[in-house]
């Protein structure tokens, strides 16, 4: 018997993965968790039937989630992980000697017991003396805090679902408040390859640069999730990623990693012009001169994000399109004269790759019936 | 019929849907299929059943079958002795309460923060207001409940009145003591008319402060689009056992459709069902997230947020807790920027801000996670927004001087003045801050100078006036020659 677990990245395209065995399997109060066993990817846990991380690629998201931020900011001792019951961004943070606090808040309990009984890494990212675990709501956590860490790891699930309140413009300004002066956030972004989940991207890159003052975005790539090209946002109130980046400190420490190293954290930053054009960033900019130093400055008087001044100059191209987003239009050009479905197609095609909003609770998710009426392609 | 599963309209909605019966009548669509986009839009299921009275229907204007059956139903489920489905929204309701019980001269006693279809319906019949000392509170700038003393008062000046039309809950949360209201009323012989637009939950859910029916009132306007959870528009009037439901019924067909939606009549079966079977935990998860938004704001420092802490035996005899008011004054902000911002900066629509107030309307369709978005974004909102309190009207409420009925000074002659210049006329229209629809001038009132104040700085904070003919609201049209 053959057992194929298939996610629907879009209406059109599938990832299949060949599973020997299911190890896992329950209905929490807010998703469905499961955990396979699969030749290919060895264990994998999933959420909702999207996979979250599988034992073979996920050093890639996850170091990339962590070390990028320890590269550039000087002295991270305090760490806040929002999500992450799966506790491999904890396996990463218990590296570093310096840290000495790691505080994990997590909405599903039964993720992490999921993860410690079956997953590796997990059992000994919790057992570690500095890390505390809170299990409840990441956005109620994070407003109660004020000036305490030097790191925020966002480590969500997606904009849609448990997961959407932490891409909102409130949440990611109470984490601003959370960190100390030098405080950096790192987020998983999502896919910018497929155009609904671009615009996802878009809308949080565009809320993000609304709560700090310097907001980045960074990108790797990551087979077992959708397009397997994932973006990452690094958003800091003092420190650039690029002109901050402290290679000769980070490498003395002497982290082993298997995908992140400091050459690839410079190259990470540079985008394909597409991603630049969309998220409006002004392309090939000239860094070590002029544009670090203004933005530095603009830092420094950076009050409230309301400020004008504060949101770093755009440029955006004219007439530039991502090459998806035509290859979508003529997608669903195709389907309504094929005369397939009698639902807007661009409503079904969101549904399936972004997480689906079917927390318990809540049988209709307002912002994914937003999120299709914007996105309604010309007919 | 007294099976609360059943849904008599629906039911025969939905067996319509079947028969495919051949339409050779109204609506014109015919099934949706005269109007493509209009069922793409709206869905087939729904234009499928937008069908018009028929014997297999019934007929709103004249029940004998399953509008009837679904209406007994919902008597049933409100403790009423009759219940009226109506799809002109709570303002027919209203104003049928009104109709059916005052003509032309006689005095309806009435608080001033009444919805404007009371007014509306004292323009249509003649009644004259008899306003009652509305009390207002200084610090959270809103109008308060009725109490026992000012309607004793208000008796003893007009011992002829007709009836007391009394708010309950107010828009706020805010409940009067309708017993007591109600026995005073019956002794002196005055019928009691509760608008009880923001209550229908107080129907169905534990530990919530007493309905209209079960306080012994005659008749009560009920909201079932606002916490009972059916289609907008769609609402019901209520009444008790010495009103003549006949007289009732010839009163809302003057102004009812004989078109009445089916959509709408539907959503009012549906709802009353699910009302009646889960209402209890329904408004017992509503307490619950209420409660918890209540205590976070609270935390967040700088808002002061409406409690059972306003409770004060009179003016404030109970309190609503599913409402979530919040006063935003103690951050420098008026409640309609707060929602404003929350709106434009944080993608979060409440249900209204007023001069010094936001409410947030928590209901049936609530979870925690846009619990926690709202609390968070106050809490940003606090953080980037703040300013001293200085130069914000900390109260709106300002007692009438009524010199004619509404109905003389509405088809009286008139002029247009600027508003600026009204001062010491008498209005012949009515202004209102909308949200939430409470008149800060009506018909046959003076024009003082807060009150024109008032107009300008709601006008200036950006919230919605209406009830004048100058869309501008630049213009009052005030009787002419003076009084």
């Amino acid at each position: 018997m053959a057992l194929w677990f298939t996610e629907a990245h879009t209406p059109d395209v599938r990832l299949c993965i060949r599973a020997e065995r299911q190890i896992f399997s329950a209905e929490s109060r807010y998703q469905r968790i499961e955990i396979f066993q699969s030749p290919q990817f060895g264990r994998f846990l999933t959420l909702d039937g999207l996979v979250m991380l599988t034992e073979r690629d996920g050093f890639i998201y996850h170091e990339m989630m962590t070390h990028p931020a320890f590269a550039v900011g000087p002295d991270i001792r305090h760490v806040l992980v929002v999500g992450g019951g799966d506790g491999w961004a904890v396996h990463e943070l218990i590296r570093y000697n310096g840290v000495e606090r790691i505080d994990v808040v997590e909405l599903d309990e039964m993720v992490v017991h999921a993860a410690r009984g079956h997953l590796m890494h997990a059992a000994s990212a919790f057992d570690d003396s500095r890390v505390r675990l809170f299990i409840q709501d990441g956005v109620a956590f994070v407003r109660r805090c004020r000036g305490e860490y030097d790191f925020i790891v966002v480590d969500s699930t997606g904009p849609v679902g448990p997961g959407e309140g932490l891409f909102t413009r409130e949440f990611l300004g109470c984490c601003f408040s959370a960190l100390k002066e030098d405080g950096i956030l790192l987020s998983q972004m999502g896919s910018p390859y497929y155009e609904k989940s671009m615009d996802f991207v878009a809308r949080t890159f565009s809320r993000a640069k609304k709560c700090f003052p310097i907001v980045r975005a960074y990108q790797a790539h990551v087979p077992t999730y959708p397009s397997g090209y994932w973006l990452f946002g690094f958003l800091s109130k003092k420190y650039d990623p690029v002109r901050d980046l402290q290679a000769g400190r980070w490498q003395s420490i002497g982290i082993k990693t298997r995908y992140y190293n400091t050459p690839l954290h410079l190259g990470a930053f540079a985008l394909p012009s597409y991603i630049n054009a969309r998220l409006g960033i002004a392309p090939d900019m000239p860094r070590e001169e002029g544009f670090a130093p203004t933005q530095a400055k603009r830092s420094e008087k950076f009050t409230t994000p309301r400020d004008e001044e504060a949101t770093p100059a755009q440029e955006v191209p004219d007439e530039v399109f991502s090459p998806c987003e035509k290859q979508n239009d003529g997608i669903s050009q195709k389907r309504n004269e094929q005369g397939e479905s009698t639902a807007p197609p661009e409503q079904n095609r969101g549904e399936d790759f972004v997480p689906p909003s079917d927390e318990q609770e809540e049988d209709f998710a307002p912002t994914q019936d937003e999120q299709g009426e914007d996105h309604v392609p010309p007919l | 019929m007294t099976d609360q599963n059943q849904t008599p309209i629906a039911t025969a909605l939905e067996l319509l849907r079947h028969a495919r019966i051949v339409p050779f009548d109204v609506p014109g669509h015919k099934r949706g299929r005269g109007n493509r986009e209009l069922t793409e839009f709206l869905g087939k299921r729904c234009l499928s059943v937008d069908l018009n009275s028929m014997k297999p229907l019934d007929n709103l204007t004249h029940p004998v079958s399953v509008i009837r059956d679904a209406e007994a139903l919902a008597a049933a489920a409100f403790g009423a002795q009759h219940a009226f489905f109506m799809v002109g929204g709570t303002t027919s309701a209203v104003q049928a309460m009104i109709l059916s019980t005052c003509r032309r001269g006689d005095k309806l006693i009435l608080p001033r923060n009444v919805h404007s279809s009371v007014i509306g319906a004292l323009i249509l019949c003649g009644a004259e207001p008899v306003y009652v000392k509305t009390r207002a509170d200084s610090r959270l700038g809103i109008a308060l409940g009725m109490a026992v003393e000012d309607l004793k008062d208000a008796i003893t000046r007009h011992p002829e009145a007709k009836a007391v039309l009394v708010n309950n809950p107010t828009y706020y949360g805010i409940c009067s003591d309708l017993r007591e209201i109600v026995r005073i009323a019956h002794r002196h012989g005055l019928r009691v008319l509760v608008d009880e637009a923001h209550g229908t939950h107080f129907y169905f859910g534990e530990g919530l402060p007493v309905s209209a029916m079960a306080a012994g009132a005659d008749m009560a306007a009920v909201s079932m689009h606002k916490s009972g959870g059916s289609l907008t528009q769609s609402s019901l009037l209520l009444t008790g056992p010495d009103v003549n439901p006949r007289h009732v019924r010839q009163v809302i067909n003057l102004t009812q459709t004989t078109s009445g939606s089916y959509l709408l009549l539907a959503s009012l079966d549906i709802a009353r069902k699910n009302l009646a079977l889960n209402g209890r935990a329904v408004f017992r998860r509503v307490k619950e997230l209420a409660e918890y938004a209540r205590r976070e704001i609270e935390q967040i420092g700088g808002y002061a947020v409406f409690s059972k802490d306003l409770v004060n035996g009179t003016t404030v005899y109970d309190f609503d807790e599913t409402k979530l008011s919040v006063n935003t004054l103690g951050i420098g902000l008026a409640g309609i920027e707060v929602y404003d911002i929350l709106r434009d900066d944080y993608e979060i629509q409440v249900e209204f801000g007023d001069i010094g107030n936001i409410l947030a309307y928590i209901s049936i369709g609530d979870t925690m996670k846009n619990v926690e978005r709202l609390v968070s974004a106050l809490s940003e909102i606090r953080r980037l927004h703040q300013r001293p309190k200085a130069g914000l009207l900390e109260t709106e409420y300002i007692p009438p001087e009524v010199v004619l009925s509404p109905q003389e000074a509405f088809y009286a002659e008139k002029a247009a003045v600027p508003i600026e210049k009204a001062g010491g006329t008498v209005s012949a229209e009515t202004v209102m801050s909308y949200p939430p629809g409470i008149p800060i001038l009506c018909p046959g009132e003076r024009v003082t100078r807060p009150i024109i104040e008032t107009i300008l700085y709601a006008r200036e904070k950006g919230c919605l006036l209406t009830g004048t003919e100058d869309l501008t609201v630049s213009y009052l049209n005030v009787v002419k020659g003076g009084l």
